[in-house]
């Protein structure tokens, strides 16, 4: 690195750091755990028989129920009328109530005028999640254990959904299901991939974009 | 090791196409590089580990999503460090102060390093053992964007250029968080420092030589000279 003026002792902290370089190869505990993994994702993608076809159709029939189901759980259960996952309630296990009031306060005044809410949903939550970019591995997380039902992330589901997502924001790529959602206020898309290796992905879509902004990994299971 | 010649960037459009096995051959491929950087930046093996899956399943989700305009190791690398980030903000990481295991890892040369003779003086190894534990504790104490940068560029001796790449930032903030992180651990080093002036030979090896300018290609690349 070049500077006008580089710090004193700058090149031999470089030295010491390059020293400290790791040269070994990763070991075989972490790589058998690597391998087993990919093989769950490679084993995941491999295209169903065409008799499983009216098996998946059943199920998401009745993965739309259990989300009927579950998100009015939600709903009463949190006493609100438009899904928050802000979190403000207090089981969080972040540090400080200062972040979950602070983040709160960010949400309401962020949106004001949010969607009013309480029609039940019709193929997936009625009223867009709400994310936020300084609590969103909270916010998956909550969400994925709310609604157990997302938690597999077929790629079947995705298709049972694309119409909700779609309409209100394209449709991202890859595997996995839809949520309508707002991130930090906009319109946007979370999409939660199919589950491997006891984790799932999360990823933000905002409306129009074709990459995601934001990828959250969460333990599952 | 599979022999399959395919280019990185063949191997990820063959992922992206339906291939099962192409992307674990490219993730194998780098797997020792992304490995060293997750180390690391993580500090110890369990950390370090989770970090890696995270990112090697966040890249064979996302595969699609590469555009071309980097080198498939850079994206890797991007994809990598975003997860073992991610995990340091939320906080899912055991305490820093763990002392880094690697250095217990024999016979793979984690305590010798290439320049050193067979015949190495044992005390000269316990010391440069110790040299480089205490350069790892104090690099642990350093913000995360600091210590991944400083991986990045003086122990994996990529260029800035490619590692504002792999941090999506610009060149001039992976300057910044070098400068500020080298200036931190000069201050904790100080001892390490003194030592080292009093005795110019014992100033540790060299950094890498940086590789040259990575073209958006699809050669492995080896670890700085």
């Amino acid at each position: 690195m070049t500077g006008p003026d580089p710090a004193p002792h700058e090149d031999q902290v470089r030295r010491l750091l390059a020293d400290a370089r790791h040269d070994a190869p990763v070991p075989e505990d972490v790589a058998d755990r690597l391998d087993a993994v990919l093989a769950d994702l490679a084993r995941e993608e491999r295209p169903r028989a065409v008799t499983d076809l009216a098996a998946a159709r059943r199920r998401r029939a009745r993965i739309r129920t259990v989300l009927v189901a579950a998100a009015a759980v939600v709903l009463v259960g949190f006493g609100i009328s438009r899904v928050d996952l802000s979190g403000s309630s207090s089981d969080s296990s972040s540090a400080g109530s200062a972040a979950d009031s602070s983040a709160a306060q960010e949400n309401s005044a962020a949106a004001p005028s949010a969607p009013p809410d309480a029609d039940l949903p019709q193929g997936a939550l009625a009223a867009p999640v709400r994310l936020t970019s300084g609590r969103l591995e909270q916010q998956v997380r909550r969400l994925v254990d709310t609604t157990q039902a997302f938690a597999s992330g077929t790629a079947g589901d995705t298709q049972s959904r694309a119409e909700d997502s779609s309409a209100a924001c394209g449709d991202p790529s890859g595997p996995g299901t839809p949520i309508v959602a707002t991130y930090d206020g906009a319109p946007a898309v979370l999409v939660l991939r199919p589950r491997a290796g006891g984790v799932q992905v999360a990823d933000v879509y905002l409306c129009g974009e074709r990459t995601p902004v934001r990828s959250v990994t969460v333990p599952v299971g | 090791m599979t022999g399959d010649e395919r280019s990185d960037q063949e191997l990820l459009a063959a992922h992206v196409s339906g291939d099962h096995d192409a992307f674990g051959t490219l993730f194998r491929r780098h797997r020792d590089r992304l490995w060293a950087v997750a180390l690391r930046t993580m500090g110890n093996h369990e950390d370090a580990a989770d970090g890696l899956q995270d990112g090697m399943i966040a890249a064979y989700r996302r595969a699609a999503s590469y555009r071309g305009d980097a080198a498939v190791t850079t994206w890797l690398h991007r994809v990598v460090v975003n997860a073992c980030l991610d995990r340091i903000r939320a906080g899912k990481v055991r305490r820093t102060e763990a002392l880094p295991d690697d250095l217990d890892e024999g016979g793979r040369g984690a305590l010798v390093s290439a320049d050193q003779t067979a015949a190495a003086d044992p005390a000269e190894v316990a010391l440069r053992d110790e040299r480089r534990r205490t350069v790892l504790a104090a690099l642990a104490t350093l913000p995360a964007e600091q210590r991944a940068a400083l991986v990045l560029v003086d122990m994996e001796g990529y260029p800035v250029s490619e590692v504002a790449a792999m941090l999506d930032c610009p060149a001039g903030t992976v300057k910044s968080r070098c400068s500020r992180g080298r200036a931190r651990l000069a201050e904790l080093l100080a001892p390490l420092l003194e030592a080292a002036d009093r005795d110019p030979d014992d100033t540790g090896r060299r950094n890498p030589v940086p590789p040259a300018p990575v073209e958006p290609s699809d050669a492995p690349r080896g670890p700085p000279a």
